[in-house]
């Protein structure tokens, strides 16, 4: 067994007693052990997503203040900008991977899964083929194939996702195609497989693999019973003991972005609930229930819920949670749903003007103190007075600093802090959106634990009566009486906060744009002084004192 | 506030002193980050206090139109509002208002400017509003209104606008000491008079006159493209006529050899967007000089910034290959550079503050230039400058002196 080893510890399974497949796929809690067990994450859980390797918005310390980041997921095609890959080439330190030698990620603290694509992009790519999968880059299309395998092999990640053959092309897709996507991703997965029973690389037991089969249920199956079927032949002899490819796999994993796109195509991708569960149903059926299933970017906690519900999903990721701090929403809601009778939102739109003079915190509904949120916006804390730099022996850090807990930062700051678009709105909102979020998966399985189906489904239901589902990136929820259709002219919360976004980023754009442009047609001194006012004025935008550019003696050129 | 110059250079005229404001106390000689609408660029109030800074800017012109004086004053002032627990100080909002605003015309009443947010209506800026804003926000050191015109600005103007300065300190040390803030908001002087001595003089008799009302002294019109031999006699010429006993400010001033030669007259305190822009250009401030980590010679490169550097981002081990991979791709990276640029202009001061106390500040000159500039050259108004106050940088080195403001460094061409 390699020191790599995951496995899955279901807890308990509140559906058992529901008859025929349903028994499969209803709520249950478990724990995820990572590195034979050396960590534990508690299911139904949350990893947070990453850009180019950092978690957005959020410097190192940062990170570390924020308790609910215990699983970053790291997409690796950034990397494939260079060369080898720049993680390959990182000095092992120790017994730590590279990878989080070089992300700033220490092994003790932080469980580190990667794959090769990001799961949120959704954009259209050329085929891949038997050879490669395309991926994506800042210097364009790079083909991946067996080097996936070197590269985790180099880097050592905690979770491996197997390369998957998905198509970034317009949906619908023939049966020839989706034959093809099966065919291929099985081969893909049987070549991070292939292991010689002795040697000094041992055949790694971390792997997750993606469920391909785009929209077609008959399709998902299939792929689902290629990896349970007997290996045959030559195949078998590479990857003995292996009876199938599936007792090499870890996990399942499920993507929604490609999986809306093969159901909807690139323009509507709104799906019916009923319809996303079922075709994930289709992949899991045949399938072990003692393996963690996780699924990538959900659209918040409705879809995770039912996800929960009727799928039995153990992991989720929290890049709807860290959209919605893009674009300075603050989120704002609890499970179970307070008592309340009135709908609530899932969160603040800092942006919108009603939050000008609102000095209170993120959290309206607090059930008690136990449950105020404990991230580094809603609690902050000043570090101790010992670990504050000192930068000369007469240095008085520790005056003025307490060791109690400091006030929250406020709705008016943030809406202060979104307009004059200062960087430290979009920190502070991360660090709470996946607080809200770790606190939101404690609660769920908090209730789990209780091992009470009927009163699990209780307090769904009130969930869903209770909070307005984010309509704009999700859908109008069609999940039977849980259903709550909106009337038309309630702007949803996200929509209006990605357009004030939108907004705020435009005015800037333009501001800088039109410098710029200026800057290129100067010719004359006249020209040239125009130039240096109008930096005088960017000067003046950056603030500080008295920092006065010259002026051109005007030569009359 | 409580001004106490603890230590003398016994060479040049630099001096450590403790200032203890409202919010605690501050050493000097110190550098304080710009935080220009209420944030220093993307670090919370705890992330800039972990660093050791003690005191901040904060831009009047700016917080006065966003989030406003009304939302300020309910929020019970700027403190709270950031919810920075330390020192901060204040300009007077003069200069951006002269900067940003198209249409501003001097008074003697004050500045007339087309309000960019209240649908171009014009606003009279005077000396005691620009007091009562500050009184508002709440800074611990709050400036005068002055008059500003370019460094460059020739002619009558320069000698207008330097007595208009005093006329108007009058109006404000008026308001201020009438406001019953005086207590807790200390107003500082700010010394004009461009680039010429008499008129520099003359404003500093002016407003020496003044000295029992003011809490400390800026030294204002400078830093606008001068050349750096002018510049640094400016200086030299009002630390050496600014009372012992009140702290000297010296405006707008960020560049590491800047701030040491600035010392070394006789500054105390000095501020500059500088590092903090410059980090979010990629760019990282080190003892032997700026790196621009855009450059694609540090993609492979697993060595830290500094490995010496006791900020957040050299201290978790941050490689110069992992922030070239996210420099001006992630807004993380503006952080990291920006803390550790802080961080930067910190120890060059707090260094500087050992160095007098010790009485070993010229070694101390010395040895950072040597370590900043190497063989590329000392730039020769600092050599100048430091020769005027008995340190002489090219004793027992041999290295090239170069004319204008020195170095080109790795942010000032190719990034
Ligand atoms: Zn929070
Ligand atoms: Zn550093």
């Amino acid at each position: 067994m390699s020191s790599s080893h995951i496995s899955f510890q279901s807890l308990v399974c509140l559906s058992a007693n529901r008859e025929g497949s349903k028994h499969k796929f209803g709520p249950r809690g478990g724990k995820v052990l990572i590195r034979n067990g050396q960590i534990a994450i508690d299911t139904p859980g949350v990893l947070t997503c990453t850009s180019r390797g950092v978690v957005p918005h959020l410097s190192r310390d940062n990170v570390k203040r924020t308790r609910a980041i215990k699983w970053v997921h790291i997409p690796f095609e950034s990397f494939l900008e260079h060369r080898p890959p720049i993680p390959t080439l990182q000095p092992q330190s120790g017994e730590t991977p590279r990878i989080n030698t070089l992300l700033g990620f220490p092994q003790e603290e932080y469980v580190l899964s990667m794959s090769l694509r990001n799961s949120a992009d959704g954009q259209e790519m050329p085929a891949n083929t038997n050879a490669y999968v395309t991926a994506n880059c800042i210097r364009g299309m790079r083909k991946a194939s067996l080097d996936w395998r070197s590269y985790v092999d180099s880097c050592k990640p905690d979770i491996i996702f197997s390369l998957s053959d998905t198509p970034f092309t317009p949906a619908p897709y023939s049966q020839k195609r989706l034959t093809k996507s099966i065919e291929r991703s099985a081969l893909w997965l049987a070549d991070m497989l292939q292991y010689p029973e002795t040697g000094p690389i041992t055949r790694p037991g971390n792997i997750f693999v993606q469920m391909a089969g785009g929209a077609s249920a008959p399709a998902r199956s299939a792929f689902a019973e290629s990896l349970v079927e007997g290996l045959q032949g030559k195949e078998a002899e590479a990857m003995r003991p292996l009876k199938c490819l599936d007792e090499g796999v870890a996990g399942y994993v499920v993507e929604m972005v490609p999986l809306r796109l093969s159901i909807q195509g690139f323009h509507d991708p709104s799906p019916n609930p009923a319809t996303v569960t079922s075709l994930i149903q289709a992949s899991l059926s045949s399938l072990s229930l003692s393996k963690p299933r996780l699924v990538t970017c959900t659209r918040g906690p409705h879809e995770i819920i039912r996800l929960v519900c009727d799928v039995g999903v153990d992991l989720f990721d929290t890049h709807w949670a860290q959209h919605a701090a893009d674009v300075g929403v603050a989120l704002d809601f609890h499970f179970p749903a307070p008592k309340t009778t009135v709908e609530l939102e899932l969160g603040h739109n800092l942006y919108d003007t009603k939050y000008e003079r609102d000095f209170t915190s993120f959290t309206s509904h607090d059930l008690d103190s136990s449950t105020f949120c404990p991230c580094p916006a809603c609690s902050p804390s000043s570090v101790p007075s010992s670990e504050i730099i000192r930068h000369s022996f007469v240095d008085e850090p520790g005056s003025n600093v307490s060791t109690s807990r400091n006030p929250s930062y406020t709705k008016a700051f943030l809406h202060h802090l979104l307009h004059t678009h200062e960087m430290s709105a979009h920190s502070l909102l991360a660090m709470h959106n996946i607080t809200v979020m770790d606190a939101f998966f404690a609660g769920i399985r908090q209730l789990i634990s209780q091992d009470d189906l009927s009163l699990f489904e209780a307090e769904v239901d009130r969930f869903f009566e209770t909070y307005a589902e984010d309509t704009e990136t999700g859908d109008t929820g069609a999940r039977d009486e849980r259903n709550m259709l909106k009337d038309d002219t309630q702007v949803n919360v996200f929509k209006a906060a990605e357009k004030a976004w939108k907004e705020v980023e435009l005015l800037r754009g333009k501001g800088r744009l039109a410098r710029e442009n200026e800057k290129a047609k100067a010719e004359s001194t006249t020209a040239a002084n125009a130039i240096l006012t109008k930096e005088m004025e960017e000067k003046g935008i950056e603030g500080g004192s008295e920092a006065v550019v010259p002026m051109l003696p005007d030569t009359g050129l | 506030m409580e001004f106490k110059v603890i230590a003398k250079c016994p060479i040049t005229r630099a001096r450590v002193s403790r200032m203890v404001l409202a919010h605690g106390a501050t050493m000097l000689p110190t550098f304080m980050p710009v935080a220009t609408q209420a944030a220093i660029k993307g670090l919370s109030p705890e992330q800039v206090e972990s660093l050791g800074v003690t005191l901040i800017l904060n831009n009047t012109y700016h917080l006065n139109l966003r989030p406003g004086i009304e939302i300020l004053k309910e929020a019970n002032g700027a403190h709270s509002f950031e919810g920075w627990k330390h020192n901060m100080l204040t300009d007077s909002g003069g200069f951006q208002l002269v900067s940003l605003s198209k249409f501003t015309t001097i008074t003697e009443e004050g500045a007339l400017f087309l309000n960019p947010f209240s649908t171009g209506e014009p606003t009279m800026l005077t000396p005691e509003e620009s007091i009562s804003i500050q009184h508002a926000i709440g800074a611990d050191i709050i400036m005068q209104l002055d008059d500003v015109v370019p460094s460059l600005q020739q002619g009558p103007r320069v000698g207008e606008a330097m007595e208009r300065s005093i006329r108007w300190l009058d109006r404000c040390i008026q308001y201020h000491e009438s406001s019953g803030k005086k207590d807790t908001q200390n107003l500082f002087a700010i010394v004009q008079g461009g680039l010429d001595p008499d008129l520099r003089n003359r404003c500093l008799d002016g407003m020496l006159e003044r000295k029992d009302r003011v809490a400390g002294y800026a030294i204002g019109g400078l830093s606008g493209g001068e050349e750096k031999d002018i510049f640094w006699k400016i200086i030299k010429q009002c630390a050496d006529k600014l009372p012992e006993d009140r702290p000297r400010y010296a405006m707008g001033i960020g560049f590491a050899e800047d701030l040491l030669v600035c010392v070394a007259l006789g500054v105390d305190m000095a501020d500059c967007v500088f590092p903090t822009r410059t980090a979010r250009f990629g760019v990282a401030l080190t003892h032997t000089g700026p790196v621009n980590l855009k450059l694609a010679k540090h993609a492979k490169d697993f060595s830290p910034i500094d490995k010496e550097c006791p900020c957040p981002t050299c201290k978790s081990g941050a490689s110069r290959a992992f922030l070239n991979h996210i420099v001006t791709h992630e807004t993380t990276a503006a952080h990291a550079l920006t803390v550790h640029n802080i961080v930067f202009q910190a120890q060059v001061m707090g260094r500087a503050r050992d160095a007098i106390i010790s009485g070993v500040f010229p070694d101390y000159l010395r040895s950072f230039f040597a370590g900043y500039f190497g063989n590329r050259g000392y730039p020769e108004w600092c050599v100048n400058a430091l020769r005027s106050v008995g340190v002489d940088l090219l004793e027992n080195v041999d290295v090239p002196v170069l004319p204008g403001s020195g170095a080109k460094w790795e942010y000032s061409d190719a990034a």
